[in-house]
């Protein structure tokens, strides 16, 4: 072929320039210590190491947010503990005046230290940390506990919870509110009461092992005479349909629940002399949650599934529940009388006794436990629940009795009076309150103690989320010194060789050879 | 019998057509540099013989013609190769000043201003009792604005940079034509001169190279050696007259100026029939320019909203219902006047109370929000996923470049083979043109000596 002169001249240029701009992106990426400049250089890397950037300074808010929390908390904490000092103090000066030896005049000198603590306590509930009442829900500008012109300590914060972003998707309470500590918010009662139900056929899966449910899995139920079924759980929704499942595999077997009627039982009808075997299959535990893997022979006793209470369950499923359907009940509540009548018209299904409660005493609210063990009672003020003579439900249900707060001023002020009043009775009373009181104190030190645990743990795994995210991102967008400097190295060999190469090229011809 | 003055003939047409032929060595070598320049070769024949009664006798060379060594099926194929070329670098130029735009600097680019907005109400969220903090939201929400107004502004400019880009090459296209029809003129009329028609076909044909990097053309040759030229069904050339090509501003719609058209004796051009370089702006400009626009202000305006939502129906210390941004796209994107002036108005509430935090907290979550608006992305995934398709498509185009431009090189190769200039084979050229000047004026010589040995003899015939 022939090679005109102006080819030889391109090509050497693009050679040269093709090594040069090698050269040059490489030294760009040491010296930048960066393997990318633009996105076009590595689309996917761009976007990636984007993400990862909005990713670490997400981690740092959210570690900034948890130091924050963590200084409000333990500014709280240490007031706390404080106030706990504080009225512990109060206890041990009113168990000296309980005495019968002392007497009406220490008694009133001991009033003025118990008014001199109250003032004190009022003084460090109103503490505030960055311009922030400490103790004030979400009324931080405001002072939480004022005395008012009767003497009498109010609040006047609210329950405004203060809460702060501190991972994804997570949250933590920064603040206690002044009703959690002075006692002026919930008083509950717990259904003191057994109240789980017993098995049925129509019993939930969901409703198992307190309410922990049965997973989707399958399992394989053995005659010990050559019969196997493998049952899957992920369409069963109840006891029936297991149980249905077992006895229509035409293997001679008889499930049922048992007589207890708190587990399934597996009867080997057709074989007595052979083991009825329950296992799990693929690292499944719906047999396991059902109380029926293992394996026995004639009969398989399943455990105890401890169904858990919810609003679907019938009354009459509850064995603690004697009379069904239950009767009236008393609710004495801010100063008014409420019978509930859960018998006209009767209730039969414990959604609609819940119901029947609710819409009877508004200033309360009944609903079931977590677990569904039983059922809890809540309200913002102290409450008493009695049956109505002759009935029993309330003790049936394990709901008769009061729920007493824990009224931090309120029981000072009690005390303060009964010392002025040498009262020696209203002394005790007050006492038995304070010690209510400083258990509640105490109650909500351990709160905040676990919130701290929770910021803390938290925070480690913010390191080594944003530790994690800065290799990833390193991975993406920094230079790899070893290997791009050895490429470098090459590239300026690559640029060499393309320079003397040209200029060899230019300098032969015949011009050279025939006209010297 | 012919003549001893006859051999002196023989002798002077040789030496001439070797000088001839050095002349041309020398004008090849002249233009070895000269872009698109195609080599010229002398054509010599044997002049036509005597015939004597003893058989034909030669009378030596004939200079037949000078001739260009062209190709022209390459030359089309050129055409072509320099159209497709010009096409994907255009496209990747203005790409590649996207991809600069857009930028992958997390700290100083639009993603980390995202972040940085998002997570200012998170502090806020942890201080709001604190005046400062809402500075600095304003302050976060003022810098995420001018990151907008940076992208905005440099994909404005980027656009009517093309548009004045396209009216010159327009005017270039427009000015090449006018040439190319007027050399054909001159082509067609100097046909009886085919050595001065070369130099003017090499003009042409640099011309209509140049042309093919513009628009994507056709050509044909006509018998009298003009050539017409076609683009995208309309002829531009015909033989010696050229239509006018112009790029105009479209027209105003709802005050706003259109873009740049090109167009053909006033009819419109479709961007995809132009081809080359204009046809890749005009394309390039309304295609991906436009929907990274269009994916900025979707951006901007989603912002916006979902944050304007949240905070006009919360409280600040000063008060309620107030916006956080004004504007629905990226050039009109700002923060609110009245907050900006004063941030007491950024809200952090929405129960009036100065300790509640759940406004400030709802805003920060934007930030981990997919939002359908965005394609189901959250905002800063969706400015990610906008940087890496411009990414990919300016990575396309530069690896298309450098394809065309390899496929570009390897025809060139094969045309500079024909038609180039060859120092060595002109050297050649020249040597053997000299040897046989210097062997024509041996001969010279030597009929010299036969004439004057004739004359010594003191007669005649």
């Amino acid at each position: 072929m022939r090679v005109a002169f102006s080819t030889l001249g391109r090509l050497s240029v693009q050679n040269i320039n093709r090594a040069l701009s090698n050269l040059v992106d490489l030294r760009e990426q040491v010296s930048s210590g960066r393997k990318f400049q633009r996105a076009s250089q590595d689309p996917v890397g761009a976007q990636r190491a984007i993400l990862l950037t909005n990713e670490i300074a997400s981690i740092g808010q959210y570690r900034d947010a948890t130091e924050s929390a963590t200084m409000y908390l333990e500014s709280s904490q240490g007031v706390l503990l404080d106030l706990g000092a504080r009225l512990r103090e109060v206890k041990s000066v009113a168990l000296q005046q309980r005495n019968d030896t002392s007497d009406a005049s220490t008694r009133k000198t001991t009033a003025v230290t118990v008014r001199s603590i109250r003032d004190q306590i009022v003084s460090l509930l109103n503490s505030q940390v960055n311009g922030r009442r400490l103790f004030s829900g979400h009324l931080t500008q405001t002072d939480p506990f004022v005395e008012n012109a009767a003497g009498k300590i109010e609040y006047h914060g609210d329950d405004g919870l203060i809460r702060y972003r501190v991972g994804p998707g997570q949250e933590e309470i920064t603040n206690i509110t002044g009703s959690q500590v002075a006692g002026t918010s919930s008083a509950f009662l717990m259904s003191t009461a057994d109240l789980t139900p017993k098995l049925t056929l129509s019993t939930s899966l969901a409703a198992f092992n307190r309410g922990t449910g049965v997973p989707a899995g399958k399992f394989t139920v053995d005659n010990g005479a050559g019969g196997t079924v493998t049952i899957d759980t992920a369409a069963m929704t109840t006891v029936g349909d297991v149980v249905g499942a077992i006895n229509g595999a035409g293997l001679g077997l008889v499930a049922g629940v048992n007589t207890a009627g708190d587990g399934i039982d597996i009867l080997n009808l057709f074989n007595p002399t052979a083991a009825v075997t329950v296992t799990d299959l693929q690292n499944g535990t719906a047999a396991t949650a059902l109380g029926i893997a293992g394996t026995s022979v004639g009969m398989l006793k399943g455990t105890d599934v401890s169904p858990a209470l919810t609003t679907a369950t019938p009354l009459a499923d509850i064995p603690a529940l004697t009379s069904v359907p239950p009767d009236s009940i008393r609710v004495l509540v801010g100063g008014s009388s409420i019978t509930v009548d859960f018998n006209t018209p009767p209730v039969s299904t414990v959604g609609e006794l819940i119901n029947r409660f609710n819409s009877a005493v508004p200033q309360l609210t009944m609903s079931l436990t977590p677990g569904g063990t039983g059922l809890r009672i809540d309200g913002q003020q102290e409450f008493t629940i009695e049956d109505v003579s002759p009935g029993t439900s309330g003790a049936q249900i394990g709901i008769a009795g009061s729920a007493r707060q824990a009224r931090l001023f309120g029981s000072l002020e009690s005390l303060e009076q009964a010392l002025i009043a040498d009262d020696g009775d209203g002394i005790e009373k007050s006492i038995a309150e304070i010690e209510l009181v400083i258990d509640n104190v105490v109650r909500v030190q351990g709160t905040v103690a676990s919130r701290l645990e929770r910021l803390d743990k938290g925070k480690q795994v913010l390191d080594t989320h944003k530790t994690s995210a800065e290799t990833r991102l390193s991975d993406v967008v920094s230079t790899e010194m070893a290997e791009t400097i050895t490429s470098l190295t090459q590239a300026q060999t690559v640029y060499q060789t393309a320079l003397g190469t040209a200029s060899t090229v230019y300098d032969l011809n015949l011009f050279r050879y025939v006209y010297r | 019998m012919t003549s001893i003055f006859s051999l002196l003939n023989t002798s002077r047409r040789a030496m001439d057509a070797s000088q001839m032929g050095v002349q041309i060595a020398d004008h090849n070598i002249a233009n070895i540099n000269t872009p698109g320049y195609i080599r010229q070769e002398l054509m010599l024949t044997p002049m036509r013989s005597l015939v004597t009664a003893f058989g034909d006798v030669g009378m030596g060379v004939n200079v037949d013609s000078v001739r260009r060594v062209n190709d022209e099926f390459l030359q089309k194929a050129m055409f072509k190769e320099n159209a497709g070329y010009s096409e994907w670098k255009a496209a990747s130029d203005v790409l590649g000043r996207v991809d600069v735009l857009t930028g992958v600097d997390g700290g100083s680019s639009l993603g980390g201003a995202i972040t940085d907005f998002f997570n200012a109400f998170d502090k806020l969220s942890t201080n709001v009792e604190d005046n400062a903090v809402r500075s600095v939201v304003v302050n976060a929400g003022v810098t995420l604005a001018d990151r907008f107004h940076d992208l905005s502004t440099g994909l404005d400019d980027l656009k009517t940079e093309i548009d004045t880009k396209i009216a010159r090459q327009t005017k270039r296209v427009s000015g090449i034509l006018a040439q190319v029809a007027s050399l054909n003129q001159k082509i067609i009329a100097s046909d009886a001169n085919p050595s001065q028609a070369n130099d003017l076909k090499v003009s042409r044909s640099q011309l209509l190279n140049e042309l093919s990097g513009y628009v994507n053309i056709k050509t044909e040759k006509d018998q009298f050696g003009g050539v017409d030229v076609y683009v995208g069904g309309h002829q531009l050339v015909h033989r010696d007259s050229a239509v006018v090509v112009s790029a105009t501003p479209g027209a105003t719609v709802s005050g706003a100026s259109q873009p740049v058209e090109v167009s053909v004796d006033g009819f419109v051009l479709d961007a995809h029939k132009l081809g080359g370089g204009i046809g890749s702006l005009v394309e390039t400009r309304d295609n991906e320019l436009a929907s990274v626009r269009s994916a900025l202000d979707q951006l901007a305006g989603t912002i916006a909203e979902k944050v304007n939502t949240i905070h006009r129906s919360g409280f600040s210390p000063a008060g309620s219902g107030v916006d956080f941004f004004d504007g629905t796209d990226a050039t009109t994107f700002q923060v609110n006047e009245v907050v900006r002036n004063q941030p007491e108005y950024v809200a952090h509430s929405y129960d009036n109370t100065p300790g509640d935090n759940t406004l400030a907290k709802d805003i920060a979550a934007l930030r981990d929000t997919t939002m359908d608006e965005l394609g189901g992305r959250t905002p800063v995934g969706f400015f990610g996923n906008l940087v890496g398709d411009v990414g990919s498509l300016a990575a396309s185009a530069n690896s298309m470049v450098q394809n065309k431009d390899m496929t570009k090189g390897q025809l060139q190769t094969r045309i500079d083979s024909v038609s180039g200039v060859s120092l060595d084979e002109e050297v050649a050229n020249v040597t053997r043109f000299k040897t046989m000047y210097e062997a024509s004026a041996k001969m010279m010589n030597t009929v010299n000596n036969m004439l004057d040995t004739l004359i010594s003899l003191g007669g005649t015939r």
